[in-house]
């Protein structure tokens, strides 16, 4: 519903809000997610290939996709991503829609201390998981294949390869699983079980139930959830830069960190690597719409629930299901922490046994605190998880602002909604790529006093471009909230803006702080866009210096992953207790 | 003496020819095939032999000392963070010029040196590089010329490439293999006794490594035979190429590296880890360059200048052992250690050895990385 102007209302400023706000978000994300798809979609026909854009000794021209087709290997890297992507997102799928079935449907016990349990792992950024993978799943000495040996002597090593596909997709699928969880049990809490109890009381067993009730009712949110993990999962990084090398697999993150880095000398192949890029902006964009399609199609199946629904009995199967969900946070939370742990406090990692329980100090925390890079990439990493969210969050919500409550035209505000949704199929390695070529370009426009290059402004302004996260929650906070209130706060001369600051934000809260809560955690995960963009060069941040750590020093670099996973358990407490205890 | 080592270099390739124990090292053409005169591969070790140590007469000194503190001090580029921070704690000390630098990986560094120019942000006063990418340092245009005999720097560490820049040679390190002696007794003696079936699933190579330390392989052996030995390797024995090997080295997972570097302390320390060498492995000269736009020249050039003594040279060896052996390292590296089967870096092999570097990734892993 359109919002009345106040008739009282004499200032410019207030006569043209709806040019004001509209503008102002739009002109936001162009400068947020604008440059990295502008970049690489000029750069992929810049010819040669290691051209920056717009300089003048190089031309346009198709050469860098015939390249691409004629000796860059395309078909196994499109092939190879397929399978990791699409595999792992199977796997996390099929385990997430189990927990979140078990968590809502059933009467399983300890609910609480289970979903954190399935949650934590969101926690940890993907780079320290990793490291953990490698310690675990090592074939001859890694803990979890030794302890498979015992249970079955036969085997003469492995059996699981971590350096294998099948490894990548263990431990890329793994990492999914929480977010699946929280957008399924999100699902399934909006999904009345009147059909289940009907289906019950007819006498159809819970299996019967579920395949034949449940899961189609849930198909679009399956679906939905899946294409999301299958985006994330083509733009992962840390698995592929870690793990392909050794799995001889050619995965779209690792290609683009070669093609960037090459160890033969040769330029970084900006052209080559828009080229394509874009071939995987085209498929990433495709199954974007197709989620924004069946997420529009799922509120067909939403049925309010009217009453408390009743529980699923167990029975026999309850010791099972917990069984199996503690085998999960032992995979994926326990045992890597304690191996990191356990590193930690030797100079390398050695196989844990009781005459290597002397060995033990804490010596790498000591040089850790030491290393001169240490406390500036403490205090870079706080710099950037707070200041790059609360960017994004507020772009977030005058964008939302805007379309959901009529502030831009009909046209303005579709352009708003999608460039703000867009973002989110921009995979990391692409974005990061586009942003390098932009900020080399605009640092060398600059004068010399203005410092661009090789600071924070441009990791903050990069880490920035995953606005879409922000807005989608924004857009859902808006839409719930009904306009009376604007209506009463405007016919009480309240203008625009205090009506955002005084009533609308505040009853938004648990949105804008959800949202930059969790665009803090992907901050501090973020590798991708720091070691592209800046090369291993300053500034270092948490992420960067735990990857070059890992070159030289496991001890130390284990040492930083579990001060790094310390300070983001504190940091989250700290938000908390600031955001939501004080609003009580 | 060039005879003597052409004929240890022969000599030695051809006895472990002699003594490779297994069939499957007989499937390749274990001959050497030099791609420049054998005295152009040991050209480089005379870097080892100069013992000379940096003199500037000190009135000379205090005037660049007092130059360089007026600047404010230097920042430099390097591969390993910690010889940057001796480094610049040493020199801090000796000269009151602050001193600060970073250290980027091998794969890394010249695309960010390369950046850091593009973006027109001049910030790394000296880069310290090997001779290899100290030329592609040079290709790019980014280093300067300096007047390296006046500042009393040896002729004869200082090198260049035509009128593009000019590098002082400050440390000599080399290519290692590592084997964990918990989980192996007998290490291959020559690089295609690494194809025995004995040290199937045992191997792990660090990628960077591999490709760069293949330059040099190459330059003493045919290069196809070596993408042919290789691809067996990988495909065959299972070697698995990965960005770092030190964890699985150390845990017994892959208790063979191939292809490391240095002497590194991480593993050495542990006692059972040791190093050791084939014929053919690379000799690094690393140097120093001041950028050709370095905001502190001076201080650049002072710092350049000490990082070529024999102080300098003791401090980088005490924190990650990698010195200049002519001033008195040479007897702590490992007791087999033999620089007649080492290829050196030198004016001779270095453009040779980046092609063949190139050559050898785009033909053993075609394009596709």
């Amino acid at each position: 519903m359109r919002i009345t102007l106040h008739k009282h209302a004499s200032s410019a400023w207030h006569r043209y809000h709806h040019v004001i706000y509209p503008v102002s978000a739009l002109l936001g994300i162009l400068l947020f997610v604008g440059p990295p798809l502008v970049f690489t979609f000029f750069s992929a026909f810049q010819v040669p290939p290691e051209s920056q854009l717009f300089i003048s000794d190089s031309s346009w021209g198709i050469t860098n996709f015939t390249n691409l087709y004629a000796e860059g290997a395309l078909h196994k890297t499109l092939l190879d991503t397929a399978i990791f992507a699409g595999a792992s997102t199977l796997l996390a799928t099929i385990i997430s829609i189990i927990f979140a079935w078990l968590v809502e449907r059933t009467d399983l016990r300890f609910k609480n201390i289970v979903v954190v349990g399935i949650i934590i792992p969101i926690l940890v950024p993907p780079v320290i998981t990793t490291i953990g993978w490698i310690l675990l799943l090592g074939e001859r000495t890694g803990m979890i294949n030794s302890l498979i040996r015992t249970v079955l002597p036969f085997l003469q090593s492995g059996p699981i390869d971590i350096f294998s596909m099948f490894g990548m997709i263990l431990a890329q699928g793994l990492s999914l699983v929480p977010l699946l969880f929280i957008f399924f049990i999100a699902a399934l809490r909006g999904l009345d079980n009147v059909l289940e109890e009907a289906a019950q009381a007819s006498g159809a067993n819970t299996r019967r139930i579920l395949f034949s009730i449940t899961l189609p009712l849930l198909r679009p949110h399956l679906l939905a959830g899946a294409l999301i993990a299958l985006i994330f999962s083509i733009e992962a990084f840390e698995v592929p830069l870690f793990l392909a090398l050794g799995a001889d697999a050619n995965i779209l993150a690792s290609r683009v960190f070669f093609a960037l880095n090459d160890a033969a000398g040769n330029a970084p192949e900006y052209g080559t690597v828009s080229a394509l890029g874009l071939h995987f902006l085209l498929i990433t964009s495709i199954l974007f719409y197709l989620y924004a399609q069946l997420v529009r199609k799922s509120y067909s199946y939403r049925m309010i629930p009217m009453r408390k629904s009743s529980l699923i009995r167990l029975g026999k199967w309850q010791l099972p299901a917990i069984a199996i969900i503690t085998l999960f946070f032992f995979v994926t939370v326990l045992l890597p922490f304690a191996v990191l742990i356990w590193t930690s406090l030797h100079d390398h990692y050695i196989q844990p046994s009781f005459s290597s329980l002397n060995l033990i100090s804490l010596d790498q925390y000591r040089n850790l605190l030491e290393d001169s890079r240490f406390l500036p990439a403490l205090t870079n990493t706080m710099i950037v998880v707070t200041v790059a969210p609360t960017l994004a969050v507020f772009i977030a919500v005058i964008t939302a602002w805007s379309t959901q409550r009529n502030l831009a035209t009909a046209k303005l505000a579709k352009l708003l909604d999608l460039l703000a949704s867009s973002s989110i199929a921009i995979p990391g390695v692409i974005a990061a790529n586009g942003l390098l070529l932009f900020y080399l370009r605009l640092n060398s426009l600059l004068p010399l006093w203005v410092p661009l290059w090789g600071t924070l402004v441009v990791l903050i302004f990069a880490y920035t471009y995953r606005i879409s996260i922000a807005y989608r929650i924004q857009k859902a906070g808006f839409a719930q909230l009904d306009t009376r209130l604007d209506e009463a706060a405007a016919t009480s001369g309240a203008g625009l803006w205090a009506t955002l600051r005084f009533i609308t934000l505040p009853l938004l809260k648990s949105n804008w702080a959800g949202a930059w809560v969790l665009l803090s955690l992907y901050s501090l995960k973020e590798l991708t866009l720091p070691l592209i963009i800046h090369s291993g060069g300053p500034p270092d941040l948490i992420s960067t210096l735990i990857w070059k750590l890992w070159g030289y020093d496991t001890g130390q670099a284990a040492a930083l992953a579990v001060i790094s996973i310390f300070f983001t358990a504190v940091f989250l407490l700290g938000i908390w207790k600031l955001i939501w205890k004080k609003s009580r | 003496m060039l005879i003597l080592m052409s004929s240890a270099l022969l000599g030695c390739s051809d006895a472990q020819t002699d003594e490779a124990p297994s069939s499957t090292a007989s499937i390749f053409d274990t001959s050497i095939s030099p791609s420049l005169p054998i005295e152009s591969l040991n050209s480089g070790r005379t870097f080892s032999l100069l013992k000379a140590d940096w003199k500037l007469n000190p009135m000379r000194l205090n005037r660049l000392v007092k130059a360089a503190r007026l600047e404010g001090g230097i920042y430099w580029s390097g591969y390993n963070q910690v010889q940057i921070d001796a480094w610049c704690a040493a020199f801090t000390n000796e000269f009151d010029v602050p001193c600060s630098g970073r250290g980027v990986s091998a794969r890394q560094i010249i695309t960010s040196l390369a950046a850091e120019s593009d973006a027109k942000q001049p910030k790394t006063d000296v880069a310290y590089l090997s001779m290899s990418q100290m030329a592609q340092y040079f290709d790019k245009g980014l280093a300067s010329t300096t007047d390296w005999e006046s500042l009393g720097i040896n002729q004869s560490k200082i090198w260049s490439d035509g009128e593009r820049g000019n590098a002082v040679g400050v440390i000599l390190s080399q290519y290692t293999h590592f084997a964990n002696t918990n989980y192996i007794q007998e290490m291959p003696a020559t690089i295609f006794d690494w194809a025995d079936p004995q040290y199937k699933g045992l191997i792990c190579a660090p990628d960077f490594l591999l490709r760069a330390g293949n330059g040099f392989l190459g330059l003493l052996y045919d290069p196809e035979v070596m993408i042919q030995l290789h691809r067996h390797l990988i495909d065959e024995n299972d070697m698995l190429v990965t960005n770092d090997c030190d964890a699985l080295l150390v845990s017994g997972e892959r208790p063979l590296t191939y292809m490391g570097y240095g002497l590194p302390y991480n593993l050495l320390d542990t006692g059972y880890i040791e190093p050791f060498w084939n014929p053919g492995l690379g000799a690094n000269l690393f140097s120093h360059a001041i950028a050709a736009d370095a905001p502190h020249p001076n201080a650049a050039k002072l710092f350049t200048a000490w990082s070529s003594s024999q102080r300098a040279a003791d401090i980088s060896w005490q924190s990650i052992r990698q010195g200049w052996p002519a001033y008195g390292t040479l007897h702590e590296v490992a007791p087999h250690f033999d620089y007649d089967k080492m290829v050196f870096e030198s004016t001779d092999t270095y453009r040779l050895r980046s092609e063949r570097t190139r050559y050898f990734q785009e033909k053993l892993f075609e394009g596709k990385r």
